[in-house]
């Protein structure tokens, strides 16, 4: 009888632990596990007594603790299923629409009266929208779509941020700059290594791939062979942070493109969730990748056309386009018809500043080459906006491993 | 119908779900039943507790390498809120190539002298 009690207790026990397992996990197996338990325990107890009883409790809370963890993780990624290619609600697609309609109206009142405290009143609201995000992503296991974009923002301000430290406290040193960029760069591989093991990109994937690296490395030659900051070639001239006479730097195109791969790696990351429409995390980049310009009257009207057209495009159509999508097709044209407007909008606005034309400056004998330099810039942007929509469009074969590999050795508990 | 390349296992089975395969050989069991086989089958070397045993049953029924069955070999002995697995055919399959792969491993073993046995266990 003494037995009978320890039987009782150690069920009553083992029932309230094994609430740590998933609630569907719970449901389904539950009730089965108590009674395996309950046949172990009495068993035990009938051959062993209590010492039996003890050790037979040992085995079973590491059993337990190792499981629960376990099924908590495939909890999570059977959560973690595409979401059918079918149009966004208009409600949830309003809410997407958000941080493009507040950045496209600041921007709007920034060109007509340049107030630098909307700046500071902006970068404020990006930080704070973390919170409801984190607040939904923490009470429903899943990040919400509408918090891609500010995700993306935030991302790209820390990045901008960790990129600076150690600019602003001892200023511009080769070393440093050196260092940022192999860390970074160390960061892409990796995380670039570890998404083609999982998903064996396709050749479309290594087609833009190879494009955004030849247009990326066609803008760091012309910076190191072609530089409009002194008629002689140094190292330091190269290397100079500055942008004086609105001329780009090496580590100006080192950086923007370092972030913008990392980017298009970390963006496939949420595509297991939101398959392609985990690009608009990499819209977020382009939002807070801001222009601004002091532009003479004279051109101000085509310069001002040009920033609301790119940014229109960026803010508003281009994500609406992506999550009103009805098919994954119509989905991708969404993705490359608006970006390659906007894009081609800035080319003609970065091109057209550098060269000096929408400056009223006087066009420099160089003015062809940075047009090129430009138009190398946009196309480095574009590829690697159409290479985040294959490669998230690749992370779906990932879910339709064949039941064998379920069941391999790292996804069991032995 | 799963063609034969996918009844073959590409990677190793773990340990708990080869074995419970090999509990359900020969003929459904529940759930405690499964357990006591294993344990009988390794000499008490791997001992599962009720999770390791349900998370292999789950991710099993999910790969279609068992099933539930509703019948009860005899209902008299039995309490009905048991529940009852079988193997199907592409566990059995899955099972059969397993096992080969293992005894052609023993064999490899045996010829290289891994293997030294004294009064009929290995070493």
């Amino acid at each position: 009888m003494k037995n009978g009690r320890w039987i009782a207790g150690s069920r009553r026990l083992y029932a309230r632990l094994i609430n740590i397992y998933p609630k569907e996990y719970l449901a389904e197996y539950g009730s089965a596990m108590l009674q395996v338990f309950t046949d172990q325990c009495r068993e035990i107890s009938r051959e062993q007594g209590i010492p039996g009883l003890a050790f037979l409790w040992l085995r079973t809370i590491i059993d337990l603790g190792k499981t629960a963890v376990s099924e908590h993780m495939h909890a999570r990624q059977s959560a973690m299923k595409l979401p059918e290619i079918a149009p966004l609600a208009w409600k949830d697609a309003l809410l997407v629409l958000i941080p493009g309609s507040v950045w496209l109206i600041v921007y709007t009142v920034l060109l007509v009266w340049n107030d630098a405290h909307l700046y500071e009143m902006l970068f404020l609201s990006i930080l704070l929208s973390a919170i409801p995000i984190l607040w939904v992503w923490w009470r429903s296991k899943e990040f919400p779509v509408w918090g891609l974009i500010p995700a993306g923002m935030i991302v790209y301000e820390a990045f901008e941020t960790i990129y600076n430290i150690p600019f602003r406290l001892s200023g511009f040193h080769t070393g440093s700059w050196l260092l940022l960029t192999a860390l970074f760069f160390i960061l892409i591989v990796a995380l670039g290594w570890r998404h083609a093991r999982l998903w064996h990109p396709s050749g479309k994937v290594t087609l833009w791939l190879g494009i955004c690296l030849f247009a990326i490395l066609t803008q760091i030659v012309l910076m190191v062979f072609y530089n409009p900051q002194s008629s002689h070639w140094s190292w330091s001239a190269v290397l100079s942070e500055s942008m004086k006479n609105s001329y780009p730097s090496l580590w100006f195109v080192v950086e923007e493109t370092t972030g913008l791969l990392l980017f298009v790696v970390c963006t496939t990351m949420f595509a297991r969730k939101h398959a392609n429409l985990s690009v608009l995390f990499l819209l977020g980049y382009f939002f807070t990748n801001y222009l601004s310009f002091r532009v003479p009257a004279a051109t101000a009207g085509s310069v001002y056309t040009l920033v609301f057209a790119y940014r229109l495009f960026l803010t508003i159509l281009l994500p609406l386009w992506i999550v009103r999508a009805s098919s994954t097709h119509s989905r991708s044209r969404g993705i490359i018809i608006p970006s390659i407007f906007a894009f081609l909008a800035l080319a003609l606005l970065s091109g057209g500043i550098y060269a000096g034309w929408l400056l009223n400056d006087m066009p420099s004998k160089d003015s062809a080459l940075l047009v090129v330099w430009s138009v190398f810039r946009t196309a480095s942007f574009i590829a690697g906006f159409i290479l985040a929509e294959h490669l998230c469009r690749a992370a779906g074969p990932l879910l339709k491993s064949s039941p064998i590999q379920e069941i391999s050795p790292k996804t069991v508990q032995a | 119908m799963p063609d034969n390349a996918a009844n073959t296992p590409n990677q190793p089975l773990t340990p708990a779900v080869f074995h419970i395969l090999l509990a359900l050989a020969d003929g459904e069991k529940h759930g405690y039943a499964i357990m006591k086989d294993v344990e009988a089958q390794t000499s008490g070397q791997l001992k599962m507790g009720p999770g390791t045993l349900y998370g292999s049953i789950k991710r099993m029924l999910a790969g279609g390498l068992i099933a539930e069955t509703d019948e009860r070999p005899d209902m008299a002995l039995d309490d009905e809120r048991r529940r009852y697995y079988r193997l199907t055919t592409q566990g059995q399959a899955v099972v059969a190539a397993e096992s080969r792969r293992l005894a052609l491993a023993v064999k490899v073993a045996q010829q290289k002298k891994v293997l030294v046995y004294t009064e009929g266990r290995p070493l």
